[in-house]
Order: structure tokens, then C-alpha cells, then sequence
């Protein structure tokens, strides 16, 4: 058996491995979105970073593929059983090989960057008109809303948003760093104290989500959790009506998804915090 | 009983005097209890307690005998001396106190990241024992951060020590034919400066057990230890900031050697194009170290005096106030700790990608694939590291247009690792694969860090990175480029180097059930924590929401299992170490230098220094193409 053949063999092998493996990821890909076990996408910008990660995703499986028929097929076709009594060719390398892995890796960097600049720019450039502004504060352990284009009172602890109205988060914190993460967005901004972040998405599917901390900011940090509800215009102007006219800013939430958090509420609380800094 | 007069113990006592003495002497004569929030073991008397602990156990281990008896004018030490220095006629003693040959200091550092490896692997399994199902139950969440801080701190911090300690020390001067390293105290000192730090960083967590009636203890900052919680936490953190600066004081000292030891002492005819790629590796964690690592230190210091002093470069609230009362800068504390951190991980993985490379050569029967390919991937490596921290903040709000540019250099830096992967598949075809369990390891490795690198290139991109930053995917992937990558390179370096370190055989037996439990625990365990990930699950959370539980369960009992499988592995060293079968000087068939001098390695290694006439991978052309002088003995075994 000489090298031609192995090198054809191996080849073909990873070709057939690549498309097999596309088709599952594939089909793996649509079914997770349709089993609803990872994220709903629920804004415009979610919508940009599931394209992203399906397309390298995708690219990922034949770089994978290469890596693993070739050294795969090395160790099952090469083995010798116990200490092998020669040794194998002495070639110490092959110029063209060699040069062509480093083009193909400079082509797919830069295909990379540019496709992630494009969607980049695509995500930075915030829309014009008719932007509803949020203030986020973050302290140890929960959020706090308020909607300063609505007056003083427009203040509250659940995040009500209307749908496919742009927002701007203008997010700071209190104490420490916190990170302000509502997933079905694709939403995601340190929470520094002393300091102003800034990040806009759309809203586009009515529901109700979570927001989560992802920077770890003390004791409660995983309890750090509150439901953002996405909401029809009119709903959305009725509950700001509410909060001007200085009344109870809760609104009842139809999650069961976060009834898990309601039981150690009396954790999250002042007293809480208070005993642990105490 | 005279012969432990300079030794470890003599050390612990000296320094456990010193501890107290030191933070008395505040106590009684600087004032105590002046702290805002009351605590009435003062922190500034830890600090000097710390200091007094330092100096009691240097001189306990007899680390300044030598500075003195030079002080007070007598000569200057000669040949004799150096060689009592290093231990010679000592016996097992050698091991328990300030001795500067580089096999002796190679071994002390083997045992401690092992044990160090034991304790970050027995947090692990607590981590995943508070996860195994939702509801914060094993643990307060509280003392949930400790473990989860100290899990990352102890796999981290210590495993700089991984490579560049045991492998650096013992194996690096022999292969490149010297008889130590360039500077054989400061090698002694690095280690004398590493026990202490590690007893103070590992006492952290029961601080608030011991002093402060169980208030304030430990750290739950997490391994980036960000100013602003970390001048929020109790007293563990200024014990933990002393410990760790005196861990990184170790771990520049040993870059530095490392560094002056590849570039001034290899042998006649050692060329740097004739240098194993373990040498390349370990010298370019080195040249990491010593940078990265100096940054780390910066950044505690600060946080030191922050506590202590009161100085304010990362506290920014008071009492609440939002406006920055405190005047301090957080993005100040990420960019110190991350210009360290993400050059540090490639530090852990840099010796990997040169270790993992020779085994594969030795066990591949070939010569390497591209030997100027690897080097160009691991000083791009090197090169390129210093350039990407920024990714890691791509959600902090720092300088937003910036990121682009770290996109750039984060993709950029796929290139020279790829090249890692076209130098091992190349040495691989055609070879004549030995499947030794060393060779096991470093297979997986290329395994185990593929699925890493992939990983990696997702989180490069600025908007799936705003997705997934802080996720389980950012923990998982680390895991796959630390564990799958770094720590199989470990493996497969013990299971190869190990018969010329101890003069034992491994059991292969026992070294291929330790290599499947870890395969299968490891990949099973983190791609569920991969899509865990996906599904949005947040980092370091003591409890999650249901749709969590199956990724999470799943997880957990993978883990339990790696952590058996590692057991195999640490019983296996233990036994083999005792009774293991007797190695014969180069068992494996192996060219580079180290091979060549006889098991136990003499002190100076070579009694006549080798002239080197060609490269370590010459597999498949005529023999005897390394020349080592007479005394190197076992030239002979190196199979054709």
C-alpha cells in the first residue's frame, strides 16, 4: 500500500464525514430552537447572533472533521501492536502542505472578521427614532428600572418593555460589577460602578423572559434574577400610567419558568444583605 | 537530628514563631481595631505576620547560610561547597530543605502541583456536588464562591508550576546539556518562596474560622478577583493577595531562570534550530510568565493596599453613593488582571503543545512534521497573547470601539495554534504509533483542544461573544484548552518523563484505565456543559433554574467519574513511584539528551559536557547521529 492511496482514502472519508455532520448539525440546530430548550429569540439583535453562531457552527465542522478523519485514520492505519522494530519515513515535512494550511487559515480569519465586523456595525448602528430609554442600576442582588422619558415616578424592579420599539439600556451600579444579561436579546452589559454602559436591542416577540447577572457580585449573585416581560404598546403605556401616578410598581407575572426563584426570595432581600455585611 | 537543622520542618517552626511574632509586634506596638467595620484582628498585622512567617521559614530551611557566611567576608564559596549546596552525600533529606540542584527542585515541584492538583480537583467536586440538581443545598451560597474561587485560583495560580516547575527544572538543562540551571539559588529560592505562599493561600478559607469567629473568611471574588469586590470582601482576601504575590514573586523568579538557563547555558553544537519542542514550549511559557505574571502582581498590590491602606485605585462606591465617591477605576483591575490572564492561559498550554509534540515524535517513529512551523507556532503564540486580553471585556463597557480590534487579533491567534495541528497530524501519518498511555495523552490532547480552539473562535466574535460572555460556554470551552488541553499534556509528560525523574517504570495497566475514565468523564461531563451554556445558563451560580437540571446532572456525573480516574492516576504514581518496575536509561527509544545519561541522573548530569552534531528527531535515518562523551553510558539503547 503506498501514500497516494491513504492520502485519497482519508479524503474521502473527511468529505463524507463533513457532510454527515453538517446535515446533523443542521437538523440539531433547528430542532434545540423548536424544543425550546435554549433561548427564544426575542429581539432584532438576538436574531443577528443565532445567524452568527449557526454560520460558524457550520464552518466549524470541516476544520473539525479534517482534524479528527486525519488523525483518526493515522492511528487506526499506523499502529504498530507493541514497540515498534522500525522506524517510519523520515520526511520532515512538505513546503506545499505546509503553505496551503496557512492560506486556507489567513482566508478563514479573514472571512471570520469580516462577517463578525459586518454584523458587528449591523448591530452597533442603534435605530433613530421614537428610542425608549431605560436606566438599569445593578446593586447586591437586583435591578432596578427606571424610565426617565416617563418623570420621576416611572420607576420599577420588573423591566416592562413594548414590543418592536427600539430601547437603549443606559446601565450603571451601585456597588460592584454586575452584568446585565437578558439571553432572548442577546443583551449583554457590565453594570460598573461610577461609570455609564450603553447597549440598544428591539424587542420583537411578546413574552415574558429573564434577566439574569452573568459577573459574579457576591453572596446571591445565582438569586440575581428577575423576569423582563415584553408587552403590547397599549399594555405598556397603561403600566407607566400606573407607575406615574405613584402606585405599586409590581405587576403579576405568568411565568411558572420562574417560580423556582420566588422560594428563596426572602434571601434576596435587604435583611439578607444586611446580616451578610454585617 | 543535627541533619534537620536546615530543613522543611525547622522551617514550619521558624515560621510559625515568626508569624506570631510579626503580627504581635503590631498588635502590642502599632494599635489594632482602627478598621471601620471592627475587625479586631487587624489586617495590617496579618500582612506583617506574614512577612515575619516569610523570613522564619527562609532561614528554618537554611536559605540564608550561604548570603551570610559570604556577608561576613569570608571567600568565596568553591566547588566543594556548591556541590553540598546541591545536596550531594545528602540523602532523602535533600528533598525537605534549600538545596539548588535542578533535579532536587524538579521533584519538589512535581509533588507539590500534585498535591495542589488533588486539592483544585477535590473543589471541583464540590462545585459539582452543590450542581448535581437545582436548590442551593450543599453548601451557603457564600461558602459555595469560596470553593468555586479557590477551585480556580489553586488550578490556576499553581498551575504555572505545572510545566515550567517539575518538567522546566529537571528535564529542560539536561536536554539542552547543561549540569543545572543558570542560577541554581534563585531556582531553590522559587521553590522556597512557592511552600509559603501556597500554606498562607490555602489558609484563606478558614481565616474566618480561626480569627474572626467564622465572619468574613474566604474569598468569593472568583479567580479575577475584580477590585471592586475584592475590596468588598473579608479579611481571607488580604491573605489571599500576600499568598499569591509571594506565589507570583516564585513563578517570575522561575520564568527568568528558565529563560537565562535555554538562552545562555545549552551545550556545544545545541543550536537553537537543534532544541526539542519541549525546550521551545517551556521557554515561551517562560517568556510569558515573566511578563504576565508581573502585571498579576501589580494588580494585588493594589488590591493590598486598597484593604489595608485604605488607597483607593479600584474602590468606587461608599456607602452606596453611585457617583465614585472612592475616585478608583474598575476597569483598571480588569485590564491589570486580564494583561495577566489570558497570557497566563496559554502559559499553562504553551509547554503542552511542545511536550505533547516530542511524544508524538518519540512514539511516532518519525521526525517532527515542520520542525520552523512549530517553533513559528509557539512564539506566534507568544507574540499574539499580549494582544488579545481586551476580549475578555468586550461586555465591560470599556472603550466599545476598540473591540473590533481584539476580534482581529483573537482570530489571528487560531493561526499559529492551527499550525500546532498541521505539525502533529503531519508526525502522525505514516508513522509507527507505539500506543504507550504517554502517547494515549497526547492524542487526546489534539482531541481535547481542537473542540477548545472551535470554542474559542465563537467567543472571538464580539456579537456571539455579548451572548455567550459569563456563560457556562466560556467555562466549558476553558475547560477544554485547561483540562483537555493543559492537563492531558501533564499527563502525558508524567507517564513519559517519569521513568527518568523517579527510575521507575508507570503501570500502563492502570495508566490506560486512568486514560479512558478521563477521556469519557471529560468530554461527557463538559459538552453538557457546553450546551448548558447555550441554553444561557449563568457562571458560577450556587443554584440555577429547572432548565438547567438534565445538562447540569449529566455533568456532574461525568466529573465524578474523571475525579476517579484521576485517583487511579494519583495511586498509580504513589505505587509505581514505591515499587514500580525498575526503567532502564531510555526506555522509550527517545533522542533527545535526556535519554542519553543514566537513570538516577548523577548530580551535574553529564560528567563530560555532549557535543551535539545533529537534531533530536532523527527517526528513520542512520544512527548514532548525537554524540554524547563517554559517561553518558546509555547511548546505545536509543533504538535506530
Amino acid at each position: 500500500m503506498n501514500e497516494p492511496r491513504h492520502l485519497l482514502r482519508a479524503t474521502i472519508i473527511w468529505l463524507v464525514a463533513t457532510v454527515v455532520g453538517l446535515v446533523v448539525a443542521w437538523l440539531l440546530g433547528t430542532q434545540l430552537v423548536n424544543w425550546g430548550t435554549i433561548p427564544a429569540v426575542a429581539s432584532n439583535r438576538a436574531t443577528d447572533v443565532d445567524q452568527v453562531l449557526g454560520l460558524f457552527a457550520l464552518l466549524s465542522i470541516p476544520v473539525f472533521m479534517l482534524v479528527v478523519v486525519f488523525g483518526g485514520y493515522a492511528v487506526f492505519q499506523f499502529r504498530s501492536h507493541g514497540r515498534p522494530d522500525r522506524d517510519g519515513p523520515a520526511t520532515r515535512g512538505h513546503m506545499p502542505t505546509q503553505v496551503t494550511w496557512v492560506v486556507i487559515s489567513i482566508i478563514l480569519v479573514v472571512f471570520l472578521f469580516g462577517y463578525g465586523l459586518v454584523f458587528y456595525n449591523q448591530i452597533q448602528s442603534a435605530s433613530a427614532s421614537n428610542v425608549l430609554v431605560v436606566h438599569v442600576n445593578g446593586e447586591q442582588w437586583l435591578w432596578n428600572y427606571s424610565y426617565p422619558q416617563y418623570g420621576d415616578n416611572a420607576y420599577s424592579t420588573t423591566l416592562v418593555l413594548p414590543v418592536n420599539r427600539p430601547v437603549r439600556f443606559d446601565i450603571t451600579s451601585t456597588d460592584v460589577q454586575h452584568s446585565f444579561w437578558i439571553p432572548a436579546f442577546a443583551v449583554k452589559q457590565d453594570a460598573v460602578p461610577g461609570q455609564t454602559t450603553h447597549i440598544s436591542a428591539t424587542p420583537t416577540q411578546l413574552g415574558t423572559y429573564e434577566v439574569r447577572c452573568a459577573e459574579l457580585c457576591g453572596v446571591y449573585h445565582s438569586y440575581m434574577e428577575t423576569p423582563v416581560q415584553v408587552v403590547t404598546p397599549d399594555f405598556f403605556d397603561s403600566w407607566i400610567a400606573t407607575l406615574q401616578a405613584g402606585e405599586s410598581a409590581s405587576i403579576s407575572s405568568p411565568m411558572n419558568t420562574l417560580a423556582w426563584m420566588a422560594r428563596d426570595a426572602d434571601t434576596r432581600s435587604y435583611s439578607a444583605r444586611e446580616g451578610w455585611a454585617a | 537530628m543535627r541533619k534537620l537543622v536546615p530543613s522543611y520542618f525547622a522551617g514550619a517552626i521558624l515560621g510559625a514563631i515568626g508569624f506570631i511574632l510579626g503580627s504581635q509586634f503590631v498588635v502590642h506596638f502599632i494599635g489594632v481595631g482602627d478598621e471601620p467595620d471592627g475587625i479586631n484582628f487587624d489586617q495590617q498585622s496579618l500582612v506583617i505576620g506574614f512577612i515575619g512567617l516569610l523570613l522564619g521559614w527562609l532561614i528554618g530551611i537554611g536559605a540564608f547560610k550561604y548570603p551570610f557566611t559570604w556577608l561576613l567576608a569570608r571567600k568565596d564559596p568553591d566547588h566543594e561547597e556548591e556541590m553540598r549546596l546541591a545536596g550531594k552525600d545528602d540523602g532523602a533529606i535533600r528533598y525537605f530543605r534549600f538545596t539548588t540542584d535542578h533535579k532536587v527542585v524538579g521533584i519538589q515541584y512535581l509533588v507539590v502541583t500534585m498535591i495542589m492538583l488533588a486539592l483544585g480537583g477535590l473543589g471541583a467536586m464540590l462545585i459539582r456536588t452543590e450542581l448535581i440538581t437545582p436548590g442551593a443545598k450543599a453548601f451557603p451560597t457564600g461558602t459555595y464562591n469560596t470553593i468555586v474561587s479557590m477551585h480556580g485560583m489553586i488550578m490556576i495560580l499553581t498551575t504555572i508550576s505545572f510545566f515550567i516547575g517539575p518538567f522546566g527544572n529537571f528535564i529542560v538543562p539536561i536536554m539542552i546539556g547543561a549540569r543545572d540551571m543558570a542560577f541554581p539559588r534563585l531556582n531553590a529560592l522559587s521553590i522556597a518562596l512557592l511552600i509559603p505562599g501556597l500554606v498562607i493561600f490555602m489558609f484563606t478559607p478558614f481565616l474566618g474560622l480561626v480569627i474572626m469567629n467564622g465572619d468574613g473568611g474566604g474569598v468569593q471574588t472568583g479567580w479575577t478577583i475584580y477590585g471592586t469586590i475584592a475590596d468588598q470582601t473579608g479579611v481571607g482576601m488580604t491573605s489571599f493577595a500576600a499568598g499569591v504575590l509571594l506565589i507570583g514573586a516564585s513563578s517570575i523568579m522561575g520564568a527568568v531562570n528558565v529563560v537565562t538557563t535555554v538562552m545562555t547555558m545549552r551545550t556545544r553544537g545545541m543550536t537553537w534550530t537543534r532544541l526539542p519542542m519541549t525546550v521551545w514550549g517551556i521557554f515561551g511559557a517562560a517568556l510569558l510568565a515573566a511578563i504576565g505574571t508581573s502585571s498579576f502582581s501589580v494588580d494585588l498590590l493594589m488590591i493590598l493596599l486598597d484593604r489595608v491602606y485604605k488607597t483607593s485605585f479600584f474602590y468606587v462606591a461608599v456607602g452606596g453613593d453611585a457617583a465614585g465617591a472612592g475616585g478608583g477605576s474598575p476597569w483598571l483591575s480588569q485590564n491589570l488582571f486580564w494583561f495577566f490572564g489570558h497570557p497566563e492561559v496559554y502559559l499553562i498550554v504553551l509547554p503542552a503543545f511542545g511536550i505533547v509534540i516530542d511524544i508524538l515524535v518519540v512514539f511516532g517513529r518519525k521526525p517532527l512534521f515542520g520542525y520552523k512551523t512549530a517553533v513559528l507556532g509557539i512564539m506566534g503564540v507568544v507574540v499574539l497573547s499580549f494582544l488579545v486580553w481586551a476580549h475578555h471585556e468586550f461586555v465591560s463597557g470599556w472603550a466599545p470601539e476598540i473591540r473590533p480590534v481584539y476580534m482581529a487579533t483573537t482570530e489571528m491567534i487560531s493561526i499559529p495554534t492551527g499550525l500546532i495541528f498541521l505539525v502533529a497530524l503531519g508526525t502522525l501519518w505514516r508513522g509507527r504509533l507505539w500506543m504507550t498511555t504517554a502517547m494515549l495523552f497526547a492524542l487526546s490532547f489534539i482531541w481535547n483542544f481542537l473542540i477548545g480552539g472551535i470554542t474559542g473562535v465563537f467567543l472571538s466574535d464580539v456579537p456571539a461573544d455579548v451572548q455567550l460572555h459569563g456563560g457556562m460556554f466560556v467555562t466549558a470551552h476553558f475547560h477544554y484548552t485547561m483540562v483537555g488541553g493543559a492537563l492531558m499534556g501533564f499527563f502525558a509528560a508524567v507517564y513519559f518523563w517519569f521513568p527518568k525523574m523517579t527510575g521507575r517504570m508507570m503501570d500502563e495497566k492502570l495508566g490506560k484505565i486512568h486514560f479512558w475514565g478521563t477521556q469519557i468523564g471529560f468530554n461527557v461531563a463538559f459538552l453538557a456543559m457546553l450546551y448548558a451554556g447555550l441554553q444561557g445558563m449563568p457562571r458560577r451560580v450556587a443554584d440555577y433554574a429547572p432548565i438547567f437540571a438534565g445538562a447540569n446532572f449529566i455533568t456532574s456525573i461525568f466529573a465524578y467519574l474523571l475525579a476517579a480516574s484521576i485517583i487511579v492516576f494519583f495511586y498509580n504514581v504513589i505505587a509505581s513511584w514505591v515499587a514500580g518496575e525498575k526503567a532502564v536509561a531510555n526506555p522509550w527509544g527517545a533522542k533527545s539528551l535526556e535519554w542519553m545519561v543514566p537513570t538516577p541522573v548523577p548530580l551535574e548530569n553529564f560528567e563530560e559536557m555532549p557535543v551535539v552534531a545533529s537534531g533530536p528527531y532523527d527517526y528513520g535515518e542512520p544512527a548514532d547521529t548525537k554524540i554524547p562523551a563517554a559517561g553518558g553510558g546509555s547511548a546505545g539503547q536509543a533504538a535506530g
